[in-house]
């Protein structure tokens, strides 16, 4: 089933271009927990910084061109970088808009 | 959850060897630097040492970012090694490093006694060391501080899609331009996009690991929740009472040689521009291609690392033939996660071990995690289910290891203990090579 999914998504990548300085982690989890702190400056870094120490989670800057497609279990989130870095990131979809597909240089 | 495979095997030769690791080692003294380094256990017979780097890109570095217009090479991986001249037959292992750090975290410890580098070598592996992309020896990418530094002063250029773009807060025409930011673009710094002639381009994040960022991430004590530090005299904060770590390196009044070897951390400068966009972690896949190009090997990653074997695996499993995990580096199978069934069946067919320290513990009093840490249960789960051989080691249940190990176990004072819980783990569990060592 999962593996299904997987091909669907993969059929359905698009390229999204990072508006704002953001993150990507492993699992939505991570990334609402991340997301729940992000109107304070403080908490956030220091829980993004504890995140990327331990692996579960990168920076991401702004401009950075990625490929991904909308999760299946969360349309505010986006699963990118699955075929350049397996098993790719969960980033939160708002930071980023859509570009086309000749967007990548 | 325990670990019965590791049960299973001869606990009293694992013990065994162990007790003669320790017999090897001197005394630790007070801590120092040089003087600290503790004398060679005997003669250590080498076939062969050296270096090499795993890929790499050039990139263009025009005026006035280079005193030198040009390229610069951006994105290598530098690789240290050691041969034994007594191979073991086991495939060659290679070592990562976490976060804030460097292969220095394999070498002599902090109080002079022998790492793991030489260690492991010594037990007859071929012994490789990483320095991540973008750390150490394999260089970073500093035309994008450059970029900011002279952000409102330079002159245009042409963009190869590799470097930065525009100049003077104006984005040339064209897709991605890449750090061409426009005055009160919200990309940018808040505070210098306000400034005469600034386009506001934002520095990539530098981590810099304090004491206190050591201290809560390395688990050298209980969580500090008022004003305290390592490197206040005498020192405000104590560590765990059974703590491994030789804290004679850390606290002050003593060597503090510990934090000689935590470097700035540059990974937010990765996977900015060009042909490297989007290219946040490349580590892991270099990790790949050297597993292949060794004919075979047994990737370790500790902490931010931790996860880069699996990584690896996923983007080219051909040469890994084992992944050891030193402390998290989980993930999280099914849905809201991102492993999908077809990466749980490529980690099945690859012995996995994860290892983790003592004193995980949250709040004030602090208060016991479980164990494994997230999402690792649902992970040994999958796998294990898909028929993988996956072993989970808690150090403190483990017999003959005792409590108290930090996140750094490499270096604490039972590292070579541990290093032989692992040896043995691979010989149960890693198949010998075929016959043929170079």
């Amino acid at each position: 089933m999962h593996t299904i999914l997987a091909v669907l998504v993969s059929a359905s990548q698009m390229l999204y271009e990072a508006q704002v300085p953001t993150f990507g982690c492993s699992s939505n989890a991570e990334v609402a927990r991340l997301q729940a702190v992000r109107s304070d400056a403080n908490a956030f870094y220091k829980l993004l910084t504890e995140q990327v120490v331990h692996g579960q989670c990168v920076a991401i800057p702004p401009g950075a061109m990625v490929e991904g497609s909308i999760t299946d279990t969360d349309a505010s989130m986006l699963l990118v970088n699955v075929k350049n870095d397996p098993p790719g990131y969960v980033v939160p979809l708002k930071d980023f808009t859509p570009r086309k597909a000749d967007a990548r240089q | 959850m325990g670990f019965p495979e590791l049960k299973l095997t001869a606990n009293g030769a694992l013990l065994g060897s162990a007790l003669f690791a320790l017999a090897l080692l001197p005394a630790t003294g007070a801590a120092q630097e040089f003087e600290d380094v503790q004398p060679s256990v005997g003669i250590l017979s080498l076939k062969q040492q050296g270096s090499f780097f795993i890929g790499g890109n050039t990139h263009a570095v025009p005026s006035p970012y280079a005193g030198s217009p040009g390229n610069s090479m951006i994105n290598q991986m530098y690789v240290q090694f050691q041969k034994p001249a007594q191979s073991n037959h086991r495939p060659p292992i290679v070592f990562v490093h976490g976060c804030c750090l460097s292969s220095k975290t394999w070498e002599t410890t902090p109080d002079g006694r022998m790492g793991w580098y030489e260690y492991f070598t010594r037990k007859g592996f071929d012994t490789y060391m990483a320095d991540q992309v973008g750390r150490a020896r394999s260089g970073f990418d500093a035309l994008q501080y450059q970029k900011v530094r002279y952000d409102s002063e330079a002159l245009e250029f042409d963009d190869d899609g590799n470097g930065a773009g525009c100049i003077n807060g104006v984005s040339p025409p064209g897709p991605n331009p890449a750090g061409c930011l426009a005055p009160g673009d919200p990309r940018g710094n808040p505070v210098s996009a306000t400034l005469p002639g600034k386009t506001g381009a934002t520095n990539p994040s530098i981590l810099i690991a304090t004491d206190m960022f050591a201290w809560d991430v390395f688990r050298y004590g209980p969580p500090c929740t008022a004003p305290c530090g390592a490197f206040t005299s005498p020192p405000t904060i104590a560590p765990w009472p059974d703590e491994q770590f030789p804290m004679e390196t850390v606290l002050a009044g003593g060597s503090q040689t510990f934090f000689k070897q935590v470097i700035p951390d540059l990974s937010a400068s990765l996977g900015t521009f060009g042909v490297n966009a989007a290219d946040f972690r490349p580590t892991p896949q270099r990790m790949a291609v050297l597993a292949k190009k060794l004919g075979g090997a047994i990737l370790v990653g500790h902490s931010q690392s931790s996860s880069f074997p699996t990584r690896a695996a996923l983007q080219d499993p051909t040469g890994v033939r084992g992944i050891i995990q030193l402390e998290t580096g989980c993930f999280l199978p099914g849905p809201g996660g991102t492993l999908t069934d077809a990466d749980v069946a490529t980690l099945a067919k690859i012995p996995m071990l994860i290892v983790e320290g003592d004193h995980f513990t949250t709040g004030n009093p602090p208060v016991p995690q479980p164990r494994p840490v997230a999402p690792c249960p649902q992970e040994i789960a999958a796998i294990q289910a898909a028929g993988g051989d996956i072993t989970y080691v808690h150090l403190p249940e483990v017999p003959g290891i005792g409590t108290g190990n930090s996140h750094m176990f490499m270096q604490d004072h039972n590292n070579l203990k541990i290093a032989d819980l692992i040896i043995a783990w691979i010989k149960h569990h890693v198949k010998e090579n075929d016959g043929h060592d170079d």
